[in-house]
């Protein structure tokens, strides 16, 4: 019997007995790939601002008991996605457009945090020799060659991809560092005390706004159809957990941690400190920057989808060398201080924002 | 008007004389002595005929053309010349009906004969092709060791007969189309109608329709003309010279262009798994075919990123080795005057310099010649000092690694992103080649062939036989592409391996 249910799953999930064979249901296939796909890149970026919260808030602040931090963050996501979702049931009511300012700037907010992040990381672990700011237009080179170049779905198709690239190399690394690992060090559950467990969750749960962005980005009736139809949150809880995962038992594991490295960049590489083949080092720091990277050019996209659905022009290619702006203004300590502190109330403008939605959505209702 | 393009639009009517003199200053008669206008009379009327000698079978003209005319009966009472010349005088078996100039010379020029006669509209075109060509010999550069062994020639007629052959089938359609305004090419668009979807035949024969160019030399011509991304680096028309490998495209609901004067066939539309899969995967068990695969992808991967690699380790990332390989770097490094860049982009342009001398130096002296140089002067360096040994070690293995590709043009591809990855290792290391694979990717992601997406029924997934990356087994293989007719996506209703109980397929 389990046989035969594993073979069953096996067989649909290769698709080799598809009764698919019809345009309609052709299409309808179609949308759920590309909702599948969109939900990926949410995915690797909720991924990512969880990873990066972790490194320059939560870690030196509540050092090991940093893993239950993370965990918070799950019923916060969940409550997003809830009530995104009420949000996407009602959208044929229509959707208030000058609120789409607001997931525009939070999305720029995001790819300033996960530049910067890139930036500290490519200089921590490659480029030590090179200026935070030069390695920064290098990024916004390749930010403006990918507007030009690239079609908007790039990157969505892609992270399917990149998906299992980061899953394989973080469980390469997982694996290979599991001999340097003590249980133990997930204990005392209080950490650096409880007060600051909380607070690092709470500033944690700003990254996780982008949960809320299928409701907001542009959608055909077919897609909308789809989205509604939809029972469960689609693998955005799951993929917090593995976020969770992957920081807390990873991170938690190192001696390191509990030595509170000096620098950020340090702390982004406190797990591949341990492993010093070149096969492991060179894969993590992949996996890693790619992560930064991928995140960066998904946000890009979706703000691009916004600002198109908001003013009906095409994102403005010169949006990506502007990102370059705070780092070049206040110096890249000083553009992560002023982000430092703006970062945790992302969340609290994205509730606003469903909050202003759903209100809006009701009035017209009624 | 100019000699190039003359009276072609004019309609062939009017009296006898008119018309010859028409075709005569159309075919430059006067002017080319290969082509031939034989005056003669049939039953009693004056007429003509018009061939190239060399394009026209003499044996044919004679037989069934000339010697019928003029031993023609005279045309019964009551009946039309030209009935009666096609019903009774010419044993010819494809005749054709031209009133216009311009289909006529074309029809001539591709090795036809046509003739007019007083008292018939128009002009017949008779099929009497008969030039020299190639005889059908095994395929050059898709060589299998399991497997057919035929390859397709440069005779439009006899690539589309080695199709009909494999695929005997009425639903196999061929269309006839030319390309090139002013030398037209024949053109032949193959598919299995039900199967190839209406909607991309439309496509292909709209843009075929659309090239506006004077002459098409060959395949690779067309598929620059009808590509969706010219600028793409990747190839996004499949090309074979292998019929078996055409009939499997158009059982996956493929469009073929086979084209008059090209030994190759072109599929579309195609995606990027259609140019790592080699002719003879499906000759093979399924472990075997899969196995040969993952190595050809090895290979290709090597080609791609093993200099940059080399080349980011050892200049930006020297923390990342291990101590016995720096060491051993160092040391290959120490008495070489260039830096490693340079060096790497040095050997990367000579092992291209030896395949290219190597693929035009004539016949078998062509891979002896790539063998020694590689050999003679890849000592000579690492004696001379000029590379460390390791690099020889990179760049042959990356060179290698090219040759795995199925596809010739996508191991160019290949070769040229690879140098284009090393410039950014050298550049920015890991970063440099991050990003330039993340754009690369990205834009890969984003291509399409003939509006399909390019890297499906991987990104996005699509509904198609599990003959992707690995090549399962034929037995599970019960869907056909993700490119053909939904309606037909099933090759089979049930099991394939019917007769065994125990396969649940």
């Amino acid at each position: 019997m389990i046989k035969d249910n594993v073979n069953k799953i096996i067989r649909e999930k290769t698709q080799t007995t598809s009764e698919t064979t019809d345009m309609a249901s052709l299409r309808r296939q179609r949308f759920l790939v590309s909702r599948m796909e969109r939900d990926t890149l949410l995915s690797i970026e909720v991924f990512a601002q969880l990873f990066i919260g972790f490194t320059l808030y939560a870690l030196p602040r509540a050092s090991t008991a940093v893993w239950w931090s993370v965990l918070l963050t799950l019923p916060v996501i969940a409550l997003m996605g809830a009530l995104a979702f009420s949000v996407i049931k009602k959208r044929g009511c229509g959707m208030p457009r000058p609120l789409l300012v607001l997931p525009i700037l939070l999305l720029l907010l995001d790819m300033q945090f996960c530049q910067l992040a890139l930036c500290e990381m490519v200089g921590g672990a490659w480029l030590p020799r090179a200026g935070r700011l030069s390695i920064a237009v290098w990024v916004s080179v390749f930010l403006l060659l990918s507007l030009l170049a690239c079609s908007p779905h790039s990157v969505s198709r892609l992270s399917r991809f990149l998906r299992v690239a980061l899953l394989l190399s973080l469980a390469f690394c997982f694996f290979t560092s599991l001999s340097y690992g003590d249980a133990g060090h997930l204990f005392p559950v209080m950490g650096a005390g409880a007060d600051k467990a909380l607070l690092c969750a709470l500033w944690l749960c700003g990254g996780v706004w982008c949960v809320i962005l299928p409701a907001y980005m542009p959608q055909t009736q077919d897609s909308l159809e789809i989205l509604k139809s939809r029972r469960r949150l689609p693998g955005l809880a799951a993929a917090a957990l593995c976020a969770f995962i992957a920081i807390s038992v990873c991170f938690a594991q190192p001696a390191y941690a509990l030595a509170r490295p000096r620098t950020w960049s340090d702390r982004m590489l406190l797990f591949i400190a341990l492993n010093d083949s070149t096969l492991s080092w060179s894969l993590m720091t992949l996996g890693l920057s790619l992560l930064l990277l991928s995140s960066l050019t998904g946000a890009l996209f979706q703000a691009g989808a916004l600002i198109e659905s908001l003013c009906g022009k095409p994102w403005p290619v010169y949006i990506a060398p502007l990102l370059l702006l705070p780092a070049g203004v206040m110096g890249d300590r000083g553009a992560l201080a002023v982000m430092e502190i703006i970062a945790p109330y992302r969340a609290l403008a994205a509730a606003i924002l469903l909050g202003a939605t759903l209100l809006w959505q009701r009035g017209q209702k009624a | 008007m100019s000699k190039w393009q003359p009276t072609q639009t004019a309609a062939l009517t009017g009296a006898y004389r008119d018309k010859l003199a028409l075709v005569k200053d159309g075919a430059h008669v006067s002017q080319s002595e290969d082509v031939l206008l034989r005056e003669f009379t049939v039953c009693g009327k004056d007429a003509a005929l018009l061939y190239i000698d060399g394009m026209a079978d003499d044996v044919r003209l004679q037989r069934f053309v000339l010697h019928p005319l003029q031993a023609a009966p005279a045309c019964p009472k009551g009946t039309a010349l030209s009935d009666h010349l096609k019903d009774t005088v010419l044993p010819i078996g494809s005749i054709t009906e031209s009133s216009q100039l311009s289909a006529l010379l074309t029809r001539v020029f591709s090795g036809d004969a046509a003739l007019l006669c007083d008292g018939v509209d128009g002009a017949f075109i008779l099929d009497v092709k008969g030039f020299v060509k190639r005889g059908v010999q095994q395929p050059v550069n898709e060589s299998v060791i399991v497997g057919p062994q035929e390859g397709f020639t440069e005779s439009l007629r006899d690539n589309v007969t080695l199709l009909r052959r494999i695929m005997r089938t009425p639903a196999l359609i061929s269309e006839q189309s030319s390309v090139g305004n002013r030398i037209p090419t024949r053109l032949c668009i193959l598919y299995l109608d039900g199967v190839a979807r209406a909607d991309v035949v439309e496509e292909v024969r709209r843009r075929v329709g659309g090239c506006n160019v004077d002459y098409v030399s060959g395949a690779g011509m067309l598929e620059q003309l009808i590509e969706d991304s010219p600028m793409a680096m990747m190839p996004q028309v499949v090309s074979t010279e292998r019929p078996d490998r055409a009939a499997s495209f158009l059982l996956e609901g493929q469009v073929l262009l086979a084209l008059e004067n090209a030994n190759e066939i072109l599929a579309v539309p195609i995606s990027l798994l259609h140019l790592f899969h080699a002719p003879d995967g499906m000759a093979m068990r399924w472990q075997y075919a899969s196995f040969q695969r993952l190595v050809r992808m090895a290979g290709m991967l090597t080609a791609l990123f093993m200099p940059a690699f080399f080349v980011s380790l050892t200049m930006y990332h020297s923390p990342g080795i291990s101590l016995p390989l720096l060491t051993s770097v160092i040391e290959g490094q120490a008495r070489v005057p260039l830096s490693l860049f340079s060096s790497t982009l040095v050997m990367l342009g000579v092992f291209n310099l030896i395949n290219e001398a190597g693929t035009r130096v004539p016949g078998l002296m062509g891979g002896s010649l790539g063998v020694v140089s590689a050999l003679l002067l890849g000592q000579a360096a690492v004696d001379a000092d000029l590379v460390s040994p390791l690099l020889i070690i990179v760049v042959a293995l990356a060179g290698l690694g090219s040759f795995a590709a199925p596809s010739y043009p996508l191991s160019i591809a290949l070769r040229i992103e690879q140098f284009a990855l090393v410039l950014a290792a050298g550049a920015g290391g890991y970063f440099g080649t991050l990003l330039l694979t993340f754009w690369l990717l990205l834009r890969v992601c984003g291509l399409t062939s003939l509006r399909a997406p390019y890297v499906a029924p991987l990104l996005p997934l699509r509904t198609a036989n599990p003959d992707r990356v690995l090549r399962w087994p034929i037995w599970r293989q019960r869907l056909r592409g993700y490119i053909g007719n939904p309606n037909e996506g099933a090759r089979t209703q049930g099991r394939m391996r019917a007769w065994d109980k125990h396969d649940k397929g």
